[in-house]
């Protein structure tokens, strides 16, 4: 039988018409045009710069081969930051991932109180980062009239040099992330939570799971799509800290808490040194790439493990 | 073309108008009202310090009008800004030479020859030397800066104080009896160069009569190394970090946190300068103000030179230079020069007007500062580096990561980058 020309046309889903793609092409324009201006041209700048010496003041411009990537692997103060961040990184997400997704849950039930809390919560993380960074100054600082200090004296215990001993100021930013992190981390579980068929659970009741049980053979599974998306907010956020540490400590005691941005931002135009900073930009960049695409792998796996 | 596409085309165009209607917003000058030659100016000073000024030369100049831009921040921070403008074009009529910036600046002969103006001829010599070189006088300063110790009488009297100590190791002997008594002894701050140390470096050279002009750019004599010239220095400034009095805690507080501590009594000492003269008076405390004490054999200074000087653009020219020298010139003028010291409590370097330091500060100004007893840190290339490499390392040694030989080494090695 042929086909009529009043029978309904057939429309492979997904498709576009030929005017339609144009349209969606035009669409594009804007963000494309955006992304090349504030990122690739930037990105390439910053890759030419890394091979030269750049003088802002005039302009001048000396290519010194891979001169700057041999400093940014020899230079201690450097080093020092790359280790922090990426430790910062690894911790903040893993600690607020653990923190939040319990949390969630209790959240997610009915109890008397649950809309403060759920808001209380949120609200941690709503001043900026730099804020929260001068407020925990004052809290963790070092004198005995610091706010922690002023409750370990109050106890009988002794004053500790918070901001001023390396191993602490690193606990402390670490604190601190994770303090500012970990609202905003149960809201988007919350809303993951949400969502999940109650079905599941009045059938894993049927069947004699216990709370324990639904948590890791329903509640966990049915997460791995919002564990996905924040575990990558948190490792990106956490790679490219800088206003946290540079508030709370300014990445100090010594270089303890030096982060790769703020290395970019001091030696790139603190000290004027825009080869050493472009290079460590165009490794930092390159690297965060990396961490997020294997990121995004073992994301992914998991959730095929489960789907 | 269907109606889809022409739709979506139209909003585009749309959105690309209303983006370039908000850039154009952004993007308004912010000239004032007034005089027909407008100069722009890029501050140091706060608004507080400046917009007196700019009012009374806009008054005395109706023909000129001066757009101001204000520092928000540190030296750093004023180089930053003022080298991104640079380089984006942009740079101001009337700008300031920092420690941060000088350097670059002058080799870069980004400052016009000010040889010759009043505003020059009205400031002795030798408070010009930062900013010369073979091609002239490249800024002027008229007023300086002196930092000192600042201590609460009290409680240096509850440890049997009554005099300051003129040296490093009756310092120290002082701050083990404060200790003794229960009180914290000194505080300051180590997220920049220590001011201290940086005094106590100057003592030490000066007691090896070696020339002040020989020293006191780059930290350290002409063909010595920082591991030669400064480690004994260190060791002898490690004294006081040893014994406790000079706390660890320090190196975890700005200088708002130390500041705050000795207003309220907490610390009694700090290193402070003519800047905290009011916090001083109105928290009510009965300080005094001292010079650092000396290196053994040597004689006390304080930190100190010029304030940031006023520099003209070697990019400016036609009605705008000659506009721009107006201002400079009226800035050394003496209503100039009274507002400026009125505005940020400084001391007048001017012949063409004079300050009293007053009671506390006296001493330090005529013995210190008048004198050429003063010193801080200036280098010729690489400042924000080299700053940062002594700050990082004053805190490593207060950790006990690091030990004088290696502090200065690292120096040393910043140095030959």
């Amino acid at each position: 039988m042929t086909r009529s020309a009043f029978s309904p046309t057939v429309r492979r889903p997904g498709r576009l018409n030929r005017s339609n793609q144009i349209a969606a092409t035009w669409f594009l324009m804007p963000i494309l045009a955006i992304f090349t201006i504030l990122l690739l041209i930037p990105l390439g700048q910053s890759a030419l710069w890394s091979f030269t010496e750049l003088n802002l003041y005039t302009g001048e411009m000396t290519f010194v081969g891979v001169d700057n990537y041999v400093t940014v692997f020899t230079d201690p103060a450097l080093l020092t930051g790359v280790w922090f961040t990426l430790g910062f990184a690894i911790l903040n997400t893993v600690i607020v991932t653990v923190l939040a997704i319990p949390l969630a849950v209790v959240l997610n039930n009915a109890f008397f109180g649950r809309d403060f809390s759920r808001a209380l919560l949120f609200f941690l993380g709503v001043p900026s980062l730099a804020i929260l960074g001068l407020v925990w100054r004052y809290i963790f600082s070092p004198l005995d009239s610091g706010v922690i200090n002023s409750v370990l004296n109050s106890v009988g215990l002794q004053s500790l040099p918070w901001l001023a001993d390396a191993d602490l100021a690193r606990i402390a930013v670490v604190f601190v992330g994770i303090w500012a992190a970990v609202g905003w981390h149960i809201t988007l579980y919350l809303a993951y939570l949400q969502a999940i068929p109650a079905d599941l659970y009045e059938q894993a009741t049927v069947d004699g799971a216990s709370p324990r049980q639904q948590f890791f053979n329903v509640t966990l599974p049915q997460l791995i799509p919002a564990i996905t998306v924040s575990t990558f907010l948190l490792i990106t956020a956490g790679l490219r800290v800088y206003d946290l540490p540079f508030t709370l400590t300014g990445g100090g005691p010594g270089y303890a808490t030096n982060t790769i941005t703020q290395s970019i931002i001091e030696r790139g135009v603190g000290q004027s040194d825009f080869g050493v900073g472009s290079a460590l930009a165009v490794l930092f960049a390159i690297a965060t790439l990396i961490v997020i695409v294997g990121q995004m792998r073992l994301s992914n796996s998991v959730a095929r493990r489960y789907s | 073309m269907s109606a889809f596409t022409r739709r979506a085309l139209l909003v585009t165009a749309m959105a690309g108008s209303a983006a370039l209607a908000l850039t154009a917003c952004g993007g308004t000058s912010t000239s004032e009202e007034g005089g027909s030659t407008e100069i722009t100016f890029f501050a140091f000073q706060g608004q507080s310090v400046m917009d007196p000024v700019i009012e009374a030369f806009e008054e005395a100049h109706p023909d000129i009008s001066v757009v101001i831009s204000y520092n928000s921040g540190s030296g750093g921070d004023y180089a930053n800004t003022l080298q991104t403008r640079i380089a984006g074009n942009q740079t101001p009529d009337v700008f300031q030479i920092v420690s941060e910036n000088r350097s670059e600046i002058l080799a870069n002969g980004l400052a016009a020859d000010l040889t010759g103006q009043p505003a020059v001829d009205s400031v002795e010599a030798s408070w010009l030397d930062l900013y010369r070189d073979d091609d002239g006088v490249h800024a002027v300063s008229f007023t300086a800066w002196m930092g000192g110790i600042m201590y609460n009488r009290a409680l240096l009297a509850e440890a049997g104080y009554a005099e300051f100590p003129e040296t490093w190791g009756e310092f120290v002997a002082m701050g083990e009896d404060l200790l003794d008594a229960g009180i914290t002894p000194y505080y300051e701050e180590q997220q920049i160069a220590s001011g201290s140390l940086t005094a106590l470096l100057a003592s030490s050279f000066a007691a090896d009569g070696i020339p002040s002009d020989e020293w006191v750019l780059d930290g350290r004599p002409e063909g010595s190394t920082f591991a030669d010239s400064w480690t004994p220095v260190i060791e002898e400034w490690e004294t006081a970090l040893t014994s406790g009095v000079m706390p660890t805690e320090q190196i975890g507080l700005d200088n708002e946190g130390i500041t705050a501590a000795f207003m309220q009594g907490d610390v009694a000492m700090f290193r402070s300068g003519n800047w905290h003269k009011d916090a001083a008076e109105e928290a009510g405390i009965d300080y005094g103000f001292a010079a650092f004490p000396a290196y053994p054999g040597g004689e006390t200074y304080i930190n100190g030179g010029a304030d940031p000087g006023y520099a003209l653009a070697a990019s400016s020219d036609g009605a705008q230079r000659d506009a721009a020298l107006e201002f400079i010139n009226y800035l050394g003028s003496p209503e100039g020069v009274q507002l400026l010291v009125d505005g940020q409590n400084a001391m007048s370097i001017s012949t063409e007007y004079t300050t009293d330091p007053g009671d506390a500060f006296r001493d330090t100004y005529e013995n210190n500062l008048l004198t050429g007893r003063k010193y801080w840190l200036e280098w010729t290339a690489a400042s924000g580096a080299m700053t940062s490499t002594m700050s990082a390392q004053q805190q490593l040694l207060f950790q006990g990561t690091t030990t004088p030989a290696d502090f200065a080494a690292e120096m040393d090695a910043q140095a030959a980058k």
